[in-house]
Order: C-alpha cells, then structure tokens, then sequence
C-alpha cells in the first residue's frame, strides 16, 4: 500500500485506537485486525506504534488495561475505554472532523 | 501451533522490570496471533513469522519507550510494594506474636532488661563523655588555670592575671569569671540555704542566655559601693513566689544583707564546670587584684585547648611579679570538659558501657533460644507457605520481622526501665561525681535505643530464621511436627548459645567480684586519723566584719570557748581544712645543713594548719618530739600574704621524716621552703594520713604549721563521744551565737568525708555488680529453659529408660550430666575470657590483681553451684517421669 496514506501522526492512532474501544473491551491484536477490516487493508499500522499509543493512552487515563484469558485461552491483556477516554474521544472525533473539513475545502477548489 | 514459536519470541532481558515483562507477554501473543491467522491464509511457518516479526516493527525500541514512560511510576509502585510487604509481615508477626503471650511476655521482658540497661548508661556515657554545654560555642568553653610550671598543681587565677589575660589573648573570644557558694535566703517566711554564684555583668552574654524576666547585671552593679540587687533563679522563682511577676523590685534578705530582686534566670541555668541550678545570681565584686576567681573562657573557633594553654603561660610568664607571688606558678592551663573528668572515670564510664553490652548478648541469646524453639513448632506453616510460592529468602524475612517487632517491644518497654532506671542511678551518685545532674533521655539516646534494637532483633532473629526455613518441602510435611526442632543444628545452636551466655555471665561476675573486693580494701585503708565520731565545721569570716587577723583570732577563740562548753563534746580544735582534704604548699624544699640534689627538692607538699590539740582531736599518732608549743597559736601578724608566721615551728610526718631522715633525727632539723623565707625547725613527726581511694601517690609528704588565722576560712574539728545528729544543729547554732556573722559553710563528718572519697569506686562497684546479678539470672534461666525442654524432648528416651527398670537417682544423674557439662564448659571459656578481659580494669581496682586467683575461683565455684540447682529441678521431674504415660504420648 502506499506508504504516504498509511504514514500517520501517532495522535491520529490514539484516536482511531479510542474509537475503536468504544465498540468494547479487546486485546491488541484484535484492535489491529479491526482497524485493519475496517479499513479494508488500506491501513496497515505498524504493530509496535499500536502498542506505544496503548501505553500512552494508559498512562493517560484514557484506556484501562486488565489481564484475561483470550478465546484459544492464552493469557492476553485486555482494554478498555474510561469515562475520561469516552470524553477525549469525542473531543478528538470533533477536531479531527473540523480538521478534514477545513483541508477539503481548500483541496476541493479547483 | 509449532511448539518452539513461543520461545523464539522470549525477547532478551534488557531490563528486569515488570514493565518490560508485561510488554514481552503481550508482543507474543500478539506475534502468535498474527502467525496464526498468516498460517491459516496458507503461508509457511518459517513464512508466516518472518511476515508477522516485519509487521511488528521494532520490539526493543517498544519496550524502551514503554519502560521510560513507567519509569517513574514503576519506582513509586515497588517501594510502595515493598513497604506493603513489610507491613504485612509486621501484621502477621504481631498476630502470631499474640496468640502466644507467654512467650512473647518472658522476651519482651528479657529484651527489655538487656536494652534499658544499654540505654540508661549510654544516655549517661553520652551526657558526661560527649555532649558539649548547652551554652552558646558549647563545645569551645574551658576552664583557666595558674599552674605551677610541671602542671602539677592548679590555681584559681588572680583577679589581676585574668586582666592580664583578658588584654592580650588572642586565643580566648571572652573570658568570664564567677564565684559559687551558698547563701541563706530569709524574707519573712522560712529562709532556706539556696546554691549561689556571684558574676558579672559579661556572664550571660557569654553563655548566650537571658533573664526570662527583668534585666541582666550592669558592669554599674558590680562596682564596689553599688545598690545590691540579685537574680533568682528560676526554680526559687516559682517556688517562694509562685511565677508572679511582681517579683521585680521586692526585697530579699542574703545572709543578713538587703537585695533588691531584679530578673528571674532561666530554667535550670547553671554555670559550667559547676553543675547544678543556682538559687541566687549576685553580683561579683572584686575588692583586691590578688583575689582568687573561678574563670572560664571560650576560645575562638579554631583554637584548641593546647593553643590557649600556650598562650596563657607566655603571657603570665612575662608578666612579671604583680603584688604577689604568681612566680611559683608562672604557667596556665586551659581545660575542656573532657580533661576535668578524670581518667578513673572514663575508665569506669567504659567499663560500665561494656558491661551492659555483655548483658545485651546474653538477653539476645535467651531470645534467640525461644525463638528456636518457636520456630521447631512452625515447620509445617513454613512449609506449606514455602509450597504455595514464597521462595526462602521470604519466609527469612518474615521470622526476621518478628524478631525485630519483638526488639521494638522491648525497646519500648526498656525506654521506660531506663527512664526509672536513670534516676535510681543519679541518686545513687551524689553530685560529687561530674556532669550526671543533667542526664536525660536525649534524643540522641532514642535513636540510640532504637538502632541497637533493630539491630538485636536481627542477631537474634537470624539463627531461627535460617534454621526454620532449611528444610524442604517434603521433609518436613512428612515428618513429625516436633523432630525438626529437635534436629542436631538445631540442638548444637542452643547449646552453643547456653554456653555463650555463661560465659559472659561469668566474665561479668568476676568483674564484679574483682571490683567488690577492690572497694573493700579502699574502705579498710587506714585513713591515718580517726574518723568516727569527728565533725567539722566549715566557716567563713568574711572581711568586711573581720578586718585584720587579730578579729579573725578573737572570733575564733569565742567560738572555741562557746563549743568546748556543749554536752557531748570532747574537744575541739581549729584548723584549715578537714583532713583527708588539704591544701598544698609549694616551693623549693631547703634543708639547713644539707644540700639536696635537684631530685629531691620535692617541690609540692601537703600543707595544713592546727590549732593546739590539732592532732588529739584527729586521732593522729605522735611518732617523735612532740606537737605545737603547749601555749596554744599565738597571735597573728597582720599579714596576710605570708603562709606562716610565728613561732616557726613544724610538724612533718612520716613519709616526710623518712624520705629525707632515714636514719631518723628528724626532730630539730630546719627546713624552709623559699630562699626567702625564714627556716622552720622541726618539732614532732606524726603519722601519716592517706586519702582513701588515692590509687597512686600525690602529695604524700606532709607539713604541719601552728594555725594562724591568715585566711578568712577555718575549720572547726570536734571530737564527740555522743551522737553525732543532735549535735551538728547545736555546733552550728552555738558557733553563729558566739560570733553572729561568721558564716557556717558547711558540716560534715569524718565517716562522710571518707566516704566521699570512695564514692566513684563505690559508684562503678554498684552498678557493674548489679549488671553481672542481672547477667547471671538471665544466664541461669537460659539454662534452665534448655534443660527443660531438652527433658520434654526426651521423655519418651526417659520413659523407656525407666520402663527399662533405671532408678530416679540415675536419670537424675543423666540430667545433670547434660546441664553440667553446658555450664563447665562455659565456665572454662568464660574464666579464660575473663583473664583476659579484667586486664582492661586493672586501673580500676586497688589492693588485688586483675587475675586475682580467689575471685576467679569463687565465681566459678559460684556459678556452678547455681546451674547445678537449675538443672536438678529438670532433673528431678524427669525422674518422676511416669513411664506408662510417656510412651503412650505421641
């Protein structure tokens, strides 16, 4: 896939990561298969940024993280999305749909 | 899912941290997953991971970033862990701890008794040895001295030498001079005889103080001729007149004369070198140059002792003659606190530090013997602990923090011992002995107390601590609940710890006997005069009543008249000190006739003066001639810088008369002691008087002058035949009715004054005999809790053994044997020990040797005779063992 599409801010992962949570509790692998479906394979993250975000977004207080037994009953850690981590998502959905609006109306001209 | 895939992704440990490990988990199974899902889509294995590892990215870096942004988190969360784990532990200790009171009970008491005595002495050591005055530059402030050259005799210094000093030090910031004594203190109600000290205006600055309430001293107060005022002292303050402030302004009546009270001292403010609160601050006036003042310094910061010493004596040394005589002394001496405390102190303040120290380990070792006991009945809960995780060097640290929890206990309980146990020994020691007015609990003594608290949990946790946790798992589920105890470490360490408590017991014991019979021959000394049934009377006859010598002889002639009236007095003499005490004369001995050579030219003697009687009233054997001219002292030139006049003639004693008489003919000789003054002969040689407790040989050689009352102090000696507590009253109060303002100092008696001399040896006798009484109970019980429960070891051996047809004597016989040979073999190694260890007090004791063979023997004999009784009460009921019950008991 093109490299400059998938090249992203790690700020805009947070995002993607939070909104991804809201859907509910997943461990890591699973929230980067999701983005990777939902994408339709255009996004292609690279694991180990997904993990940074995860720990940043912990350290914040924004995500949860608790260790269970995944379906093949292997030890994995789940997250979750805390009330201040709904709260930042919405603020970031917002801005970054402020964002989107403004950068196509300047590309749309012409 | 290939077997090795998991492994493979075992990252290298970079960091050991939780984080790190978490991230390492997380990555594999992430990794797992996505070589899974790449497996099932049709890759190869070797493919698929080699797809999912170029996916990931990089796993170090990851784990880098994780680790630093939980860095400071990561510390925080395992102290906080770790701390949690301590107070579990100490929980759990405390619980376990309760649920046996017993023991607990008899440890905390043991401990307690070894750490009180530990705390009271050091809280002493540290007051006398270490702890500056409370004063401003504390630890810069010394006494000054005139010496002779050799520093064998001390001087007060002169009025006149401190102004010398004062001008031209450059070592010395300030030096300060003060007076004590006491005065009577009569205002309406009861008047009361308070501690004094007469100072000037520069005395509070300089030890950084000030009056709680009213004004220092002016340099115009203490000017000849000025308004007397005076400062009370806090505690008379509060005392007579209840804190009030209107106490500025009121009148008091000192010994007679009227004050006018200006300022109230702080609490507890005493002089320093003087301790002890004063009643009463006057203000010091000093009338003539030659007069004698108690002085003090504080060197500047960076100059010591030896410096200002230095300094001192250059300067006296220039100063040339003044109107007096400082050409005999001609040197200075500055002392710090440490030099005024004798070597025989120190000596004994060590020796008591190590004493209490022996009897921490011995209270240690008992400890450490329930403890192992304890910790035999706990195999199975280690054991069952050991199997659910708790790796060895966690159960350790466990039984560790109940040994330490059990130390605090007894730290707290022994704070309180040492607290009673302070005052018990500051009343013991009357204030002769420096410096132990003062001791409190310091803080410096709380940390003290805790740290070796701490620390003696460890020592005596550890023992048990590694004991209990060295079996395994299996063994000691298996086993029975009582074997492991019993295993032969376990005996031999309790054994050991027996003997190791006996014999520091007995290093103790015969340190004490050593030190009980050393006093014994200081108080059978022969003291050289009678002391019993003599009183003496200290007066003063101060100058503004009694002018010239000729008052001063009339006085003193009333009052000797007025005394030999009383019932019950035989008689009386006058004199200049009470002996042993005395002052000293100094110069070059000169003998007409002889030329001495320098060696012999004793240059300080022991000086006193007698009225007529003086030596019957003292009980001093005459030896040859006879003593002052029947005519009683004539009068008195009034010249009071002469050490003698008169009709010349002296008594000198023994040692005197053999030293340089061996062939006697003493009697007649002409003596004088400065190539001006005029030739003394010789008229009697009396016996000798010793001063108790005077380990070496000061000032043996002895001179007698007829009295003459050239000094405005005397003594008053009276020899009764009756009771000695009704008649001190009547002396007092018959000597101040004949001359009303004599001033009664002071009264005591021969026995007391005797008594006083000994008091330091008594002092270290008591305590070091208390702490080795102390150190053999402990001692003893310790044996007696081994051999006990040794027999409850054994009962089932017993019971056979008695089955087997063994007579009560023979398993009494058995017993003994055991305990017996644990307490011989702690008394060899505790004798051989303690010759070793008495070397280190042989200072210390007078009149017996530090291997003194008759203490060694009768300690041991002693110590085995009281083991033996420990034992055969064990003994005894393992002979009443009943056979039937033991062998049926599991």
């Amino acid at each position: 896939m093109p490299r400059d599409v998938s090249d992203l801010l790690h700020g805009t992962l947070d995002v993607l990561v939070l909104k991804t949570l809201s859907w509910g509790p997943m461990h890591g692998y699973a929230i980067a298969t999701w983005i990777e479906q939902r994408t339709e394979g255009t996004l292609e993250i690279v694991d180990a940024a997904l993990y940074k975000s995860l720990h940043r977004l912990e350290h914040s207080g924004a995500i949860a993280s608790e260790w269970g037994l995944s379906d093949n009953n292997r030890r994995a850690k789940y997250y979750s999305l805390t009330t201040q981590g709904r709260q930042l998502m919405r603020a970031e959905t917002a801005t970054w749909r402020r964002y989107v609006v403004a950068v196509s109306a300047v590309l749309e001209t012409a | 899912m290939p077997e090795g895939v998991r492994r493979a992704f075992r990252l290298p440990w970079r960091g050991r941290t939780q984080t790190g490990r978490d991230i390492d988990e997380e990555v594999g199974f992430h990794l797992e997953m996505r070589i899974a899902d790449l497996c099932a889509r049709g890759l190869t294995p070797d493919a698929a991971r080699a797809e999912a590892l170029r996916r990931f990215g990089d796993a170090e870096d990851l784990r880098d970033y994780c680790q630093t942004i939980d860095a400071p988190h990561a510390r925080r969360a395992n102290a906080l862990a770790w701390l949690q784990g301590w107070t579990q532990d100490a929980r759990f200790a405390i619980r376990q701890l309760r649920r046996t009171p017993a023991f607990t009970a008899i440890a905390i008491f043991t401990l307690a008794l070894g750490i009180g005595a530990n705390t009271a002495i050091f809280s002493v050591v540290d007051h006398v040895l270490f702890s500056p005055f409370p004063y401003r530059g504390g630890d810069r402030i010394v006494r000054l001295w005139e010496s002779s050259p050799g520093e064998q005799i001390f001087f007060t210094p002169t009025a006149a030498t401190l102004g010398v000093w004062r001008a031209r030090t450059h070592t010395l910031e300030q030096i300060v001079g003060s007076a004590s004594g006491e005065t009577t203190l009569s205002d309406g109600s009861n008047p009361e005889v308070l501690p004094s000290a007469s100072i000037a205006a520069d005395m509070l600055p300089f030890l950084g103080v000030r009056p709680v309430v009213g004004r220092n001293f002016t340099p115009g107060d203490t000017v000849a001729g000025a308004a007397p005022v005076a400062l009370l002292g806090y505690g008379v303050w509060q005392r007579r007149y209840g804190g009030r402030g209107d106490v500025l302004g009121r009148i008091v009546t000192l010994d007679g004369k009227s004050f006018v009270v200006i300022g109230v001292m702080p609490r507890g403010l005493s002089l320093p070198f003087d301790p002890g609160e004063r009643g009463i601050w006057m203000p010091l006036h000093l009338t003539k140059p030659d007069e004698r003042i108690p002085a003090m310094g504080r060197l500047r910061s960076g100059s010591t002792a030896a410096d200002a010493t230095r300094e001192l004596s250059a300067i006296t040394a220039t100063a040339g003659n003044g109107p007096h005589d400082v050409k005999d002394l001609g040197s200075a001496k500055a002392m710090t606190r440490e030099d005024l405390i004798g070597d025989g102190y120190r000596r004994t303040l060590i020796m008591l530090f190590g004493a209490v120290g022996l009897v921490l380990l011995i209270a240690c070792a008992n400890v450490a013997n329930l403890l192992l006991v304890r910790a035999g009945g706990r195999q199975r809960e280690f054991a069952i602990r050991s199997a659910l995780g708790a790796g060895r060097g966690r159960l350790v640290r466990q039984v560790l923090t109940e040994s330490v929890v059990l130390a605090l206990a007894g730290c707290a309980a022994g704070l309180l011992l040492a607290w009673r146990g302070l005052r018990l020994i500051v009343a013991l020691s009357p204030a002769e002995l420096s410096g132990l007015a003062g001791v409190r609990m310091e803080p410096t003594v709380l940390i003290w107390s805790l740290g070796i608290s701490v620390v003696t949990g460890l020592i005596f946790g550890l023992a048990p601590a590694l004991l209990a946790t060295e079996h395994t798992i299996g063994e000691s589920l298996k086993s029975a609940t009582r074997s492991a105890s019993s295993s032969a470490g376990a005996r031999r360490i309790r054994g050991a710890l027996v003997i190791g408590e006996i014999a520091l017991s007995v290093v103790l014991l015969i340190g004490a006997g050593l030190l009980v019979r050393s006093f014994s021959a200081l108080e059978h000394v022969d003291p050289g005069f009678n002391p019993h049934g003599l009183i003496g009377v200290s007066v003063e006859m101060p100058a503004e009543h009694f002018a010239s010598a000729l008052s001063r002889e009339v006085a003193i002639t009333q009052v000797l008249e007025r005394v030999r009236q009383i019932p019950g007095v035989q008689s009386v003499t006058v004199a200049s000190d009470m002996p042993p005490d005395g002052g000293v004369a100094f110069g070059n001995l000169e003998i007409e006739g002889r030329s001495l050579a320098s060696s012999d030219q004793a240059s300080i003697i022991g000086y006193a003066m007698g009225g007529k009687n003086y030596f019957r009233v003292l009980g001093i054997p005459l030896r040859e001639g006879r003593t002052f001219a029947p005519a009683g002292p004539s009068p008195a030139v009034p010249d009071s810088t002469a050490s003698h006049s008169g009709p010349h003639e002296v008594v000198v004693n023994q040692r005197f008369a053999k030293r340089y008489w061996p062939a006697g003919g003493a009697v007649g000789a002409r003596i004088r002691l400065s190539d001006k003054g005029d030739w003394d002969t010789i008229v009697g040689v009396v016996g000798d008087v010793q001063r108790p407790g005077q380990l070496g040989n000061a000032s043996t050689l002895r001179m007698y002058a007829p009295f003459s009352a050239s000094m405005s102090q005397a003594e008053f000696l009276v020899r009764t035949s009756g009771s000695i507590g009704r008649l001190v009253p009547m002396l007092t109060a018959a000597i101040t009715h004949a001359e009303p303002f004599i001033r009664v100092r002071k009264a005591q008696t021969g026995e007391s004054v005797l008594a006083d001399a000994v008091v330091q040896p008594r002092f270290a006798m008591t305590l070091v005999g208390t702490f080795a009484l102390l150190a053999l109970v402990l001692a003893v019980v310790g044996l007696y809790g081994v051999i006990t429960y040794s027999v409850s070891q054994r009962t089932r051996e017993i019971g056979v053994r008695i089955a087997l047809g063994a007579r009560p004597h023979e398993v009494v016989a058995l017993i003994l044997k055991q305990g017996f040979t644990l307490a011989a073999i702690g008394i060899v190694i505790g004798v051989a020990a303690a010759a070793g260890a008495t070397r280190v007090i042989r200072s210390l004791l007078f009149g017996v040797s530090s291997g003194d063979p008759l203490t060694f023997i009768g300690t041991g004999a002693l110590i085995a005779l009281v083991a033996a009784l420990a034992c055969y009460i064990p003994a005894r009921r393992a002979a009443l063992i009943d056979p039937v019950v033991a062998l049926r008991a599991e």
